[in-house]
């Protein structure tokens, strides 16, 4: 599996890559007893800053969530360490350690309660406050935290560990085993997530992701690692002030992810480096290194989009002349789609089971939704059976779109309700609607652009699997997950390509993994949102074809402006006007129907 | 209860204040989507400068300046920096930051480390009988009506005059205004220049309450950021009730709970939060 799932062009990058960290790593162990102890502090502290700027790209370059307060957490790390050892000596260190990790996390965890559900603007604003409070709480509460002077003399845990040296190791210990579990944690199904959310939130729920708890799992996560950092940084440095949690903390370990590279693990190692070795060298030489400090933070804001390593990367894409190949091919015309594939193997067939005898596939009675004062849907109610082909027509502005966005969950409506085989779901989060059996597509192309054609059908796969939460295990190694990923691909003749980033297919292969992504979540209803928009004459025959290969227990509704692919498609056509109900009926129905020949068809369909 | 009077109008001083620096910056957040982390530094700077002038020009000239360099500084980094970060938060923040900093530092070899407190002018000195026979100083009267003027001011620019009108015009849907023939580079430009002008005031008319100290320019921004965050992203009426409330709460708290003052201005921020999560007169 191993091998199928990666290109044969990386392996040679994997190799330099290895042969690298191999050597550093050996270079970390042995060069040390040598260097003079100036140096060996700076090293040790840009190891302490790595674990806290790593913590912050995971959330910012991973994830999305730009926090401007990781200090926080950093800092209530080192404040609990230095707290706990002076007032208990040395042999308090597991306790001191433990309480460190524990109000590290926790806090992180009451902090994202308030901050995670704000989005953009809002979380960069919260977060700020959030840890700036901290610290005008650490400047003030004398009598726990030393005030302006902070807490110094912290001792270290052993007597041995006295020599800068000793506790040198120790951290380096430290710092690699926080860079492999991070390693793990992006390698893993929930890595993989996190990537998707920083792509397309609204993709991710309605592929079944309860993108809240995602942002806020790994939002603890991240507050935890940043206290492992704060931890760390007391043992080593053996001081905590008021700065460890300031508003400069938490921007230099932004400042580091940015010049080193975001959306990597090595790029904040990098930064950080770099960063604490100009802050401790360079503030030797000249009167006013911040403002030196300053300009870096200007410049990296003007010039540095993808850091060091993004620099990296280009450079050495040109030397190896490999080039990105762009797919402009359109859709070629093969009618012989592997329908089997579509059709999840072990999956009952929707016939055969009892409880959806008695009830309709979807039932919505009575739907409203309105936008201030624009009604946009309005009391509109319709029913489609197990297995149906609906098509919903209607002129712009007629509140197709709108009445999916509220079967998917990503709107509430107003009034009324949306049932799926009995059961109402009108109240239900639209991740938890995708479980329940139902998945859509997207009008304007709604896919994780910068992720591999491979990682966007995982992620549609995922979004119903048990997996989707696991931390420990490597995507790449998910047996069941891949397989149905390499069916879904064959199934459209895109295996060949998942390495490539989706961004870089052409249109009529998006508009394919829309379909087939929707799809991987082993939907019982499907929602289709105009799947032939922009694909030109030749394009659409192909499309038409896949959708006439779904599985007939399938409840299809479709949306399509192109009359041709709708009245092929579907056997029933409901129309909207203004967001009401203006006829339902088959095909031959609403032909007749001179109302509907008023509105919207037009005489060439009499 | 004289002394919950005092309390009470110390609250209201700070919260004049505080209203003056948070509506400069919810305005630059509101209109242009821009978290200015430098707002505190031009709060600082003016702070100095007004030090320096009020030495040899007197009160009146002390906070025209420094208002006025504020709004100058203003101009160079929209001009300079930030025109070419357009809508984007993140490098937009980093810039800022690296202008506080480079600010805060000019600010020590300018005026060096310790805090420069400037006199109040003599016709402002001394205090004032309220009713109920209680004194107290008129300076600090003077920058609650202060506060008021720039409110009405605030207001009044915003809801009725035609540059109002392009300035909502351009938080409510900035594509549509400059289809509409709004130059829109220009009402930004005008937004942050009257920003950093009310920091700019806020510093000269602090530097006798407050004074200029390192460390200033991060204190002030926390206390905006929180004022902001209660009152709602981008609001004038929010951020004018907002800085009443932790004007007064932070003055309470500080003689009831001395150690503890910081908690007393997060506990309300949280509850809030959790009640409205856009502010009190927040939009989603």
């Amino acid at each position: 599996m191993l091998t199928l799932i990666r290109a044969p062009g990386q392996a040679r990058a994997r190799r330099i890559r290895v042969g690298l960290t191999l050597s550093l790593l050996v270079a970390a162990v042995v060069a040390p007893p040598s260097l003079p102890p100036f140096l060996l502090t700076v090293v040790m502290l840009s190891l302490v800053y790595s674990i806290l700027a790593m913590s912050l790209d995971i959330l910012m370059g991973y994830t999305g969530m730009e926090s401007l307060g990781q200090a926080a957490f950093f800092g209530i790390g080192a404040y609990t360490v230095g707290i706990v050892m002076t007032r208990h000596g040395a042999a308090s260190w597991p306790w001191a350690v433990l309480l460190a990790l524990g109000l590290g996390t926790s806090s992180a965890a009451v902090a994202g309660l308030l901050a995670v559900r704000l989005g953009g603007l809002f979380f960069l604003v919260m977060t700020l406050a959030f840890s700036q409070v901290l610290w005008g709480v650490s400047q003030s509460w004398d009598s726990m935290t030393g005030g302006y002077l902070g807490i110094t003399n912290i001792p270290r845990p052993y007597r041995s560990l006295g020599s800068d040296l000793h506790f040198y190791y120790v951290a380096l210990s430290i710092f690699v085993v926080v860079v492999f579990l991070m390693v793990r944690l992006v390698r893993s199904p929930f890595g993989l997530s996190l990537r998707g959310i920083r792509e397309s939130e609204s993709r991710m729920k309605t592929s079944g992701f309860n993108v809240w708890l995602h942002k806020y799992i790994v939002f603890v996560i991240c507050g935890f690692f940043a206290a492992v950092g704060g931890v760390a940084y007391a043992f080593a440095i053996q001081f905590a002030s008021p700065d460890v949690l300031s508003i400069t903390t938490s921007f230099n370990a932004m400042l580091m992810v940015i010049i080193g590279g975001v959306g990597t693990l090595l790029g904040p190692v990098l930064g950080a480096t770099g960063i604490v070795f100009l802050q401790n060298y360079v503030s030797g030489y000249i009167n006013h290194w911040i403002i030196l400090l300053g300009a870096i933070y200007i410049a990296a804001a003007l010039f540095a989009s993808k850091g060091v390593v993004g620099e990296v990367r280009k450079w050495w894409s040109r030397w190896t002349r490999r080039r990105i190949v762009r797919d402009e091919e359109a859709l070629d015309s093969r009618t012989s789609w592997s329908v089997a594939a579509l059709r999840p193997a072990g999956r009952p067939s929707v016939e055969s089971t009892n409880d959806s005898q008695e009830a309709a596939a979807l039932r919505i009675t009575g739907l409203s939704k309105s936008f201030g004062m624009i009604r946009a849907v309005e009391n509109v109610s319709i029913t489609a059976d197990v297995g149906a082909r609906m098509a919903i027509l209607g002129p712009n502005g007629a509140g197709k779109t709108t009445l999916f966005n509220l079967i998917s969950g990503l709107y509430k409506p107003s009034s009324g309700d949306i049932a799926l085989f009995g059961k109402s779901m009108a109240r239900v989060p639209a991740h938890t609607r995708v479980r329940m059996g139902l998945a859509r597509t997207y009008q304007v192309t709604n896919l994780y652009p910068t992720l591999t054609v491979l990682d966007n059908i995982r992620l549609g796969v995922l979004g119903t699997g048990a997996s989707r939460y696991a931390l420990h295990s490597s995507v790449a190694r998910l047996g069941r997950v891949n397989e149905r990923s390499r069916e879904l691909l064959e199934v459209i003749g895109l295996w060949e390509r998942r390495n490539m980033e989706v961004r870089h297919l052409s249109y009529g292969h998006q508009r394919q993994i829309e379909i087939i992504m929707a799809l991987a979540s082993e939907p019982k209803v499907l929602l289709l949102d105009e799947p032939a928009a922009g694909l030109s004459v030749a394009e659409t025959r192909p499309m038409i074809d896949l959708i006439r290969s779904l599985d007939p227990s399938l409840t299809v509704l479709i949306i399509e402006h192109d009359m041709d692919v709708a009245f092929e498609v579907a056997t029933e056509i409901t129309v909207l006007h203004n967001g009401q109900l203006l006829a339902q009926g088959s095909r031959d129905e609403i032909r007749a129907n001179s109302t509907v020949r008023d509105v919207y068809l037009g005489k060439a369909f009499a | 209860m004289q002394l919950w009077a005092f309390r009470i109008l110390d609250g209201l001083t700070l919260g004049g204040l505080l209203f003056v620096v948070a509506s400069g910056f919810t305005l630059a957040l509101g209109v242009m989507k821009i978290v200015n982390i430098a707002h505190g530094a031009l709060y600082l700077l003016a702070s100095y400068i007004a030090w320096s002038l009020f030495q040899h020009y007197g009160f009146v000239v002390a906070i025209a300046g420094a208002a006025f360099a504020a709004a100058f500084a203003g101009l160079a980094i929209q001009q300079t920096v930030l025109r070419r970060m357009y809508l984007q938060p993140l490098p937009q923040i980093l810039a800022t930051m690296g202008v506080a900093l480079i600010i805060a530092e000019f600010g020590v070899i300018g005026w060096g480390g310790y805090p420069r407190v400037m006199s109040e002018p003599s016709w402002l000195s001394g205090a004032t009988a309220l009713p109920q026979s209680v004194f107290y100083p008129t300076y600090r009267l003077f920058i609650v009506g202060v506060a008021v003027v720039v409110a009405l001011f605030l207001w009044g620019l915003l809801s009725k005059t035609r540059l109002g009108g392009l300035v909502r015009a351009c938080v409510d849907d900035e594509e549509m205004a400059r289809g509409m023939g709004v130059n829109v580079p220009r009402v930004y430009a005008g937004v942050f220049v009257l920003s950093s002008f009310l920091a700019g005031l806020a510093g000269g008319i602090g530097a006798p309450f407050l004074g200029a100290y390192q460390g200033a320019q991060f204190d002030i921004l926390l206390l905006a950021l929180i004022v902001v965050v209660v009152g709602g992203l981008g609001s004038i009426a929010g951020a004018f009730v907002a800085s009443m409330v932790v004007g007064i709460l932070d003055s309470v708290g500080k003689s009831l709970f001395p150690s503890l003052a910081y908690f007393t201005l997060f506990a309300p921020m949280i509850i809030i939060l959790v009640l409205r999560p856009t502010g009190l007169r927040g939009r989603a």
